[in-house]
Formats: structure tokens, C-alpha cells, sequence
């Protein structure tokens, strides 16, 4: 008797513990995001920098201010994409030109190291080429427009130079940004769809984005040449290079425009933004695309997927780690581009989860993301910042028409 | 010193509330300590960068992945135990007989009146 009371006793004690369990769960994990949620202020205001964002931004500052320290920080990042390294030095220069815009107290800080960063570039393309800021697949086979070059290093280095003039004029690099224009729009018009290679008989939609915007910003620097390719580019990408299943641009396709890659997180975010310079209904259109088909929340906490439902693509060290359909590239991107469009709810949700997942480290007044690197804690700070250097465009556009 | 080891294993058996709360604040704490010394800047390895600029070593790899789980336990985990403990000592309170514990039966252990009367 006593036995058989004890087993029952046993019994409902099991059946309460994971009872409670379930109902700690079930409580917890709903709430559980709150411990991350922070106000977005802390990070993204208009104006002064807010206190994580100023942090954030010290740490690349320094980086660029400490020979070994850069050379070990970027160093590491080149031994696994070298393409981390350049595309780092983008999204910092394009932060550093917001933040100048909205400090302006700090602009000579600011554009220092921004001048930095683009004559260190300047240095190693010359000095080592090409494939410098490539991964070595680029040399596997010839590019098919002839001489080689990359639109993603002509690209980006264009759009340096340009965020640098557009927050304050910098004549050296006026003829340098304008021939670089000229040799990507040459480049561009041999395909039919017009698309540059950033590989060989690669064009991807994120470098011809930024190329279109760039070529955009030349036009609004240095007045008005390229409105016919610019209006011939839309029409023939919209026709041609849209994913039939999402509508969404596809991440890449050969010289001739067939489709190599569909629909991708790691690319479309940044490609909806930088089309907000040339046609801000399909840059738009994009993101809310983007935003159903691969945005997304659990339990409060902020995601994007590398490709939408309908199309699987191969991880590739673009896509970082891909779980379960999410990858941190595509949400850090996610980030930036939900910042872009004023999307503040995803936007704080994918701090949340940046918060949560990211490891935020501060020492001595610099912020890293632990789980990120330099090229993603970049991504990060424009996604701070983001705002004032597309408005000075428009704003310039508009005076000058 | 027998009944003592008793009545400690007792209270801190996973069927109980106590024993709830023990492992939610030692893993807490656990996480409190590897935060304390540092541990969080080998979050780096993550992403494929050393924390240190050297090579990864193994050890760099354990620091990490203590860090990692221990900041989940303490982030996910221990919560949910903690409200467990709080639910599990209302709901045994009503409905599970007081006196000797059935828990500490079924972890093996002998019951304080009978540790005594050993």
C-alpha cells in the first residue's frame, strides 16, 4: 500500500515538473525577446549619433587609425573571402559620409578616414591588381568582355569616391570616379541586358546595382549624361531579369542575361537600396517583395532567409551559414535595407536578434559584434546611419533640375 | 554525516522546486564567471576570426563553446526553470501528499527518519 502511494506520488511529481515546465516555456519563450529588445534610438536617430552607434564606429575608426590592428583584423578576413576585405571598406566609407552628414562638427574626422580607406584601396588595385579583392575562382576563366575588370571593384570604388563628394568636393577624385563611370557603362552596354561581369561571365545584381547608383550619383556630381542608360537599364531589368515565381531580381546572370542564380538575401537588400536612386517605386517594389518572401519573425526576434521558399540556391560564402533557410548575411543585409525603407518594426527586430545573437562586445568605448567581422559589423553601422547621403542626393537632384 | 548527505540530495533532486532553482542560478552563475574572465571575446571564432590574432587553438574552441552554451542556458533555459520551480512547488503544494518525499525515493535515497534510524 504504502509502495503503490509513493509510485502515485512519484507520479504526479513527474506529470507537475514537466508541467511546469511546459507552462515556464511556454511563458518564457514569448518573453524571452525582451531581454534584447532595445529602443532603436540607441542605435539609428536622425542627427547626432546615438551612444551604440558612436561605439560602433570607433572600432572601425581605430581600425583605420592602427596599422596592425587593421592588418590583423582584415587579414583574417581576407584569408577566408577577399572580397570581405573591399566590400568592408564600402560599407565603411558609405557610413562614415552619412555619419558626416548628420555631424557635421565631425566632418573632417570622418572624411579623413573615409579618404583613407579609398586611397589604401586605390594603392592595392594598383599595386596588386585586379584579382586582389577577388576570390580566386576569378582567374578560372577569362572574363568574356575584354580587357578584364570587375564591375565590383569599379563599382564600388566609384561609389567611395562619390559619397565622399557628395558630402564635401574632392577634385582629385572627380576625373577618377567620372572614367570609371565611362568604363562601366562601356562595359555594360556590350551585354544586351545591360550587365557588367564582376566574375567572368558573372554579373551580379548586387555590383550592377551599385553601378546604376553610382552612375546616378556621377550624373548628379558632374550633370546629367547618362538619363537615356539609366531609363534603358530599368526598362530592360524589369523586363528581363525579374524571378518570375517572387518578382524579384535575380542575384545573377551571365553576360548574355540568362538567370545563373535566383532570388537572394546576401544580394537583393542592398540592390532594392541602391535602386532607391534611380526608380524609388521598383526599389520599393523590391523590398516589399523581398521583405514577404524572405523576411520574417519568431518570438519576437528579427530573420531573413537567403532565398525565398520557391527557389533553393547553393550556400556559398556570400550566404554565410545557412540554418534552416536563415542566414546572417542576408540578415544583417535585412538590417540595412528595413533602415533604407523605414521599416522600424523589422528593423528593431533584427537588432533583437543582433543583440541576442551577435555577441555585442564594448571595451574601452568601441562595440564589436563577436559573431560578425568587420565587413559585417560595416553592414551594421550603415544600417545605423543610413538616410542623409541618398536624401543630399535627391536634394541635389532636384536643385539641379 | 550520512543523514546530512541525505537530506542535501533530497532537497536538491530535479523533481523538486529547489532542485529547479539550484540549476537554474549555477548554470547562471557559471555563465556570470566565463563572462567574468572574458570568455565572450572567443564568440569571435564564429565568424572565423581569433580572438587573440593567432591561429584558433583547440582551447580557444572549448572557451568558445562553453561561452555559447552556457549563455544559452542562462539566457533560454534557466528562466524556464525558474518559473518551473515557482509553478512546481505551488501545484505539489495542493496536490501532492506533504510529509515524506517520493522524489527521494525514486532518486535512491533513503528517507530522513530512516537515515536517522540508521
Amino acid at each position: 500500500m504504502r509502495s503503490a502511494e509513493v509510485r502515485v506520488n512519484n507520479l504526479k511529481r513527474t506529470f507537475f515538473l514537466i508541467l511546469s515546465l511546459l507552462i515556464g516555456a511556454a511563458i518564457w519563450l514569448p518573453c524571452f525577446h525582451l531581454l534584447f529588445r532595445t529602443d532603436l534610438r540607441s542605435y539609428r536617430t536622425d542627427g547626432a549619433l546615438p551612444e551604440k552607434t558612436r561605439a560602433l564606429a570607433a572600432r572601425h575608426m581605430a581600425l583605420w587609425q592602427d596599422t596592425d590592428f587593421k592588418d590583423q583584423e582584415l587579414g583574417q578576413m581576407r584569408a577566408i573571402n577577399a572580397e570581405w576585405d573591399f566590400m568592408g571598406r564600402t560599407f565603411l566609407v558609405l557610413s562614415l559620409a552619412n555619419m558626416a552628414l548628420s555631424e557635421p562638427d565631425k566632418e573632417a574626422e570622418y572624411l579623413d578616414v573615409a579618404d583613407k580607406i579609398i586611397a589604401d584601396t586605390l594603392r592595392l588595385e594598383e599595386e596588386e591588381g585586379l584579382y586582389h579583392f577577388l576570390m580566386a575562382y576569378a582567374r578560372d576563366m577569362p572574363f568574356v568582355v575584354q580587357p578584364p575588370r570587375s564591375l565590383f571593384l569599379d563599382g564600388e570604388i566609384a561609389l567611395m569616391m562619390a559619397a565622399r563628394r557628395l558630402v564635401e568636393e574632392k577634385p582629385e577624385y572627380k576625373l577618377l570616379m567620372t572614367e570609371r563611370i565611362d568604363t562601366m557603362v562601356a562595359r555594360m552596354s556590350e551585354s544586351p541586358v545591360l550587365a557588367a561581369e564582376s566574375y567572368p561571365n558573372e554579373c551580379w545584381v548586387f555590383c550592377n546595382t551599385v553601378a546604376i547608383a553610382v552612375i546616378k550619383l556621377g550624373d548628379i556630381l558632374d550633370g546629367p549624361r547618362h538619363g537615356d542608360f539609366i531609363d534603358r537599364w530599368l526598362e530592360i531589368t524589369k523586363r528581363e531579369l525579374l524571378d518570375p515565381g517572387t518578382g524579384l531580381l535575380y542575384a545573377s546572370y551571365d553576360v548574355a542575361g540568362a538567370p545563373l542564380q535566383g532570388p537572394e538575401g546576401s544580394s537583393i537588400w542592398m540592390a532594392a537600396h541602391c535602386l532607391q536612386l534611380v526608380d524609388e517605386e521598383f526599389a520599393c517594389d523590391q523590398y516589399q517583395r523581398a521583405r514577404k518572401e524572405l523576411g520574417g519573425s519568431f518570438l519576437g526576434f528579427g530573420y531573413a532567409r537567403e532565398w525565398p521558399h520557391s527557389y533553393k540556391g547553393p550556400p556559398d560564402v556570400d550566404s554565410g551559414p545557412v540554418i534552416l533557410g536563415i542566414s546572417p548575411a542576408s540578415s544583417g543585409l535585412g538590417f540595412m535595407g528595413a533602415a533604407a525603407f523605414d521599416d522600424t518594426e523589422y528593423c528593431r527586430q533584427l537588432l533583437t536578434s543582433l543583440r541576442f545573437g551577435g555577441f555585442p562586445l564594448e571595451t574601452e568605448g568601441r562595440l564589436q559584434f563577436c559573431a560578425s567581422n568587420q565587413v559585417g559589423d560595416a553592414v551594421v553601422l550603415y544600417g545605423a546611419v543610413v538616410g542623409p547621403l541618398w536624401e543630399k542626393a535627391r536634394l541635389l537632384e532636384e536643385k539641379g533640375s | 554525516m550520512r543523514r546530512l548527505r541525505v537530506r542535501h540530495s533530497t532537497k536538491f533532486s530535479p523533481l523538486t522546486p529547489s532542485g529547479l532553482l539550484a540549476r537554474a542560478m549555477l548554470g547562471v552563475l557559471v555563465f556570470i564567471v566565463l563572462h567574468a574572465i572574458g570568455f565572450r571575446a572567443y564568440t569571435t571564432i564564429l565568424s572565423g576570426t581569433s580572438p587573440t590574432g593567432e591561429q584558433v587553438a583547440y582551447a580557444d574552441m572549448l572557451k568558445m563553446v562553453s561561452y555559447v552554451l552556457s549563455y544559452l542556458f542562462s539566457t533560454i533555459v534557466a528562466p524556464i526553470l525558474l518559473i518551473g520551480a515557482v509553478l512546481l512547488a505551488v501545484l505539489q503544494r495542493k496536490f501532492v501528499k506533504s510529509g515524506r518525499s517520493s522524489a527521494e525515493t525514486e532518486s535512491g535515497s533513503e528517507s530522513p527518519e530512516r537515515a536517522s534510524e540508521c
